[in-house]
């Protein structure tokens, strides 16, 4: 199998956050339930990963709340803030959003709770688009929810220089990083208050992990998400004011936080250059073949910045069928919309949508080659 | 004698831990009775009265915050 969708997950895991996470199911309790040494190791192994978040982001390990992934994070962190306002309130956004983000925010506007504005991001132009941020912002504007980069196109957005500017309006900001986390250097405060994250992807973690990790300046009090034991302040029925407890109701993942503390560690120390050799290589080839179109990708010249991600189309095939086909072949991609309808319809593929490549650690050019090869056999004769 | 430091959370306790050990200062993790007491469970570290003075000092001058204190006989 030869694997080109790693902005769904990356793979494969490393041997070492296998390992971490099999030792772990071994020598860990639920953490929080007591001092005896199971239990001991399970609040070990959830603080080292608060660590390694923590030194990751720039933030403190308390601020590190661990999720089962972003859209949960993305879920604490919007809806927190928006149900602790007294009075409906003003969102901003962007044009490529997953579902993560624009469900969330369609539940919020029918519940009457927030209206929302767009900003238009520019393909190609970061100073159109900041722009544009600008323009778009009224002084009722009080939280600006960024997508750093597209899961459809690859496309990362400045969100640094966006938040610089929000924050100088004294609006929060939350970002959302699923595709640029572990790939880009991110910082807590600097690229959003918030940051939203899998710990799956970017970082080649487990499965069912993920993080919402707050800056050190942010001070506005989040409403709970969920509601349980948190193993402290037990004669309490609110939940706790402290973080990270105050998000983290009921039994945590202590084995999978294990192996992504290891995958954390290890992609501090990964070099990402064959991952951009095979970028440039096939977004070459696939701009030159027959019978296929790229969309939304770096035109020469331009100066802005993409994730390794490719999206297409193939004359006559409907992009599930391309996805489909190259399965049968062993190349696993994928089609469809890709759970973002939003970036879709901004790109003009909301009714065909594409098949979508993401390189990512372990894709070497005979992987791109084959996969040249595969499609000029299928779909240019 | 040993001295109990109530922390907010387990979070804390393991912060705390890990930032006293760095200054030579050993602790053990409690959910003794005083601690209870504080906070209806919670998590405490357990060190020598001797250096309890240094340690709140030193977990002040991190930004961690003790929720209460009490001394407990030695184990």
């Amino acid at each position: 199998m030869i694997y080109f969708d790693h902005a769904a997950t990356g793979m494969p895991k490393s041997e070492g956050v296998i390992n971490a996470v099999a030792s772990a199911m071994r020598y860990c309790g639920n953490p929080g339930r007591g001092i005896y040494e199971l239990s001991a190791a399970g609040d070990r192994a959830l603080f080292e990963c608060r660590n390694a978040l923590a030194k990751h982001f720039g933030t403190t390990p308390e601020n590190c709340i661990l999720t089962k992934n972003t859209t949960e994070a993305l879920n604490m962190a919007v809806m927190g803030y928006i149900n602790n306002q007294k009075e409906k309130i003003k969102v901003i956004c962007s044009g490529y959003d997953h579902n993560a983000v624009t469900r969330i925010l369609h539940s919020a506007k029918i519940q009457n709770k927030i209206d929302i504005v767009y900003f238009e991001s520019d393909l190609f132009d970061d100073k159109k688009t900041v722009e544009s941020f600008k323009n778009t912002l009224t002084d009722d504007v009080s939280l600006a929810l960024l997508t750093h980069a597209s899961n459809v196109c690859g496309r990362i957005f400045p969100v640094k220089a966006l938040t610089e500017i929000a924050k100088s309006k004294g609006i929060t900001v939350i970002t959302d990083i699923a595709q640029t986390a572990g790939n880009a250097d991110i910082k807590a405060g600097v690229h959003g208050d918030i940051l939203c994250l899998p710990g799956h992807k970017g970082f080649y973690g487990p499965a069912g992990t993920g993080a919402m990790v707050i800056s050190k300046d942010f001070t506005f009090p989040l409403a709970p998400f969920s509601y349980g034991g948190t193993g402290i302040l037990s004669i309490d029925k609110n939940m706790p004011e402290m973080l990270p407890e105050r998000f983290e109701a009921g039994s945590l993942n202590a084995p999978a936080y294990a192996g992504l503390c290891r995958a954390i560690k290890e992609s501090d120390q990964k070099d990402k250059k064959l991952t951009e050799k095979v970028f440039k290589y096939l977004l070459g080839e696939l701009k030159n073949m027959k019978n296929i179109t790229v969309i939304g990708a770096p035109e020469s010249g331009t100066e802005a910045l993409w994730m390794p991600i490719i999206l297409f189309n193939i004359w006559g095939y409907d992009s599930e069928e391309a996805a489909e086909m190259l399965a049968r072949e062993n190349i696993a991609v994928r089609g469809g919309l890709h759970c973002s309808p939003q970036a879709h319809r901004t790109l003009g593929t909301l009714k065909t949508g594409g098949v979508r490549i993401s390189i990512g650690r372990g894709n070497t050019m005979v992987h791109a080659k084959a996969l040249i090869d595969t499609l000029a056999r299928k779909v240019t004769c | 004698m040993d001295t109990v430091l109530v922390l907010t959370s387990m979070t804390y306790a393991s912060k705390a831990q890990e930032t006293l050990k760095r200054k030579g200062i050993n602790s053990t993790l409690t959910r003794s009775a005083q601690v209870r007491q504080i906070r209806g469970c919670g998590y405490g570290i357990q060190i020598d009265t001797a250096f309890a003075e240094e340690a709140e000092r030193i977990l002040a001058q991190n930004g961690i915050r003790i929720a209460g204190k009490a001394g407990v006989k030695k184990r």
